[in-house]
């Protein structure tokens, strides 16, 4: 009887870590992915970026050579264009420095973070700017929140991005309505998840536009490349949460993701 | 190498071109002068907008990423208020929206960056021939 129950238990063990190791490899499937299309955005921003000077730079030297080969070649400005030459050369340099400094930090270092505590730093880190535009913060943070498993750089950038989003939408929203709010939440269940959401009382957004909100290259804003939400989807999803946008009843967008824990 | 003015030369054609990176906007203006063009220039499509001169060109050369409105709805704006001038689009960032977008607004031409002078003079010269 007793070697029937330790046989069943080391088969239940067996089934128990397969699954694990199951859950592991999708979950390294699923951060492999997200690590890939976060490197397609990054590899994209820095393409547009450097096509900028190189394109000046073939149409300057190109012009030189135009100059060059008149009657008489007007030399000052031809040196002027040198001069251009050489200084988008070394602004093309500094991006691909950049990007290097970028892909370094590319692996995720995860840590067990306090949402809330890094929530706080977050609005700290805005909150003259908020002064000046006027906005009111509020803050719901969950005392009972779990550590989550994550980043706390990337993390940062994530929700740094969300509070200047919704800074920014509320340009146009009258002085005595502007609230932005930091929401966080602890959801138990089968997947048990924690929930941060940022509220704006902005413009909201087309709710036609709302699957297009995350892609690259897609802004509302005047300045900006439309990468801050693709990018913090890629992160979001490396770290196995969702992140998602809702128009609010009465005015306003929420922007919300998850991050999963372990245990109960 | 500035021509005067394209109004008392009928002759000069003249060329707008949109672009908001100076360094590029710089460099192209610098080539279509070289190559005989009257060349203005705007750093932003606001900026094309409030110039009430606009309406005199033979030719746009319109970036596609501009501050504060895309190259194919100012296009669009253009047209609506009566200005018909051949566009040619310039972009860094290509792809098949872009294109169909291009298409859609009925393009001379659209060049991706970086693009060869020659490509772009032969472009704008043919825009502004068939504008005649």
């Amino acid at each position: 009887m007793q070697t029937v129950l330790i046989i069943a238990l080391l088969v239940q063990n067996r089934r128990h870590s397969r699954a694990r190791a199951d859950v592991q490899r999708q979950y390294a499937e699923i951060t492999h992915a997200a690590r890939l299309a976060l490197i397609g955005e990054i590899t994209a921003s820095v393409a547009h970026e450097v096509t900028q000077p190189l394109s000046a730079i073939l149409s300057n030297v190109e012009t030189a050579d135009l100059l060059l080969s008149q009657p008489q070649p007007n030399v000052p400005l031809v040196r002027e264009i040198l001069k251009d030459v050489r200084q988008d050369d070394l602004r093309a340099d500094n991006i691909v420095r950049r990007l290097r400094t970028l892909l370094r930090k590319r692996e995720l270092q995860l840590e067990d973070v306090d949402v809330n505590a890094l929530a706080s730093s977050v609005l700290s880190l805005v909150l003259p700017d908020a002064v000046r535009r006027n906005i009111l913060i509020r803050t719901s943070l969950d005392p009972s929140l779990p550590r989550a498993s994550a980043d706390p750089v990337h993390l940062q950038q994530v929700l740094l991005n969300l509070v200047i989003n919704a800074m920014d939408s509320m340009k146009s929203t009258p002085l005595e309505q502007r609230v932005l709010e930091i929401r966080t939440e602890r959801v138990p269940g089968a997947h048990p998840h924690l929930t941060v959401t940022v509220l704006d009382k902005g413009e909201g957004f087309e709710p036609a536009k709302k699957d297009k909100l995350f892609d690259s290259f897609y802004t509302t804003k005047t300045e900006g490349l439309g990468l801050g939400l693709s990018i913090a989807r890629s992160i979001v999803r490396m770290h196995g949460g969702a992140i998602w946008a809702e128009n609010r009843n009465g005015g306003g967008a929420s922007f919300a993701f998850t991050l999963p824990f372990k245990g109960p | 190498m500035r021509v005067a003015s394209a109004a008392a030369y009928k002759h000069v054609t003249t060329i707008i071109i949109v672009e908001d990176d100076s360094s590029v906007n710089l460099a192209v203006s610098r080539l279509l002068e070289a190559a005989g063009f009257d060349v203005r220039s705007f750093l932003s499509a606001g900026a094309l907008l409030a110039d009430a001169q606009a309406h005199d060109a033979d030719c746009l050369v319109l970036d596609v990423h501009l501050p504060d409105m895309n190259g194919f709805d100012l296009q669009r704006k253009l047209v609506a208020t009566g200005f018909t001038a051949p566009v040619v689009v310039i972009t860094a960032h290509d792809d098949a929206m872009h294109r169909r977008a291009a298409r859609d607004i009925g393009a001379f031409a659209y060049l991706t960056k970086p693009f060869s002078s020659l490509s772009l003079v032969d472009a704008v010269s043919r825009a502004a021939a068939a504008d005649r």
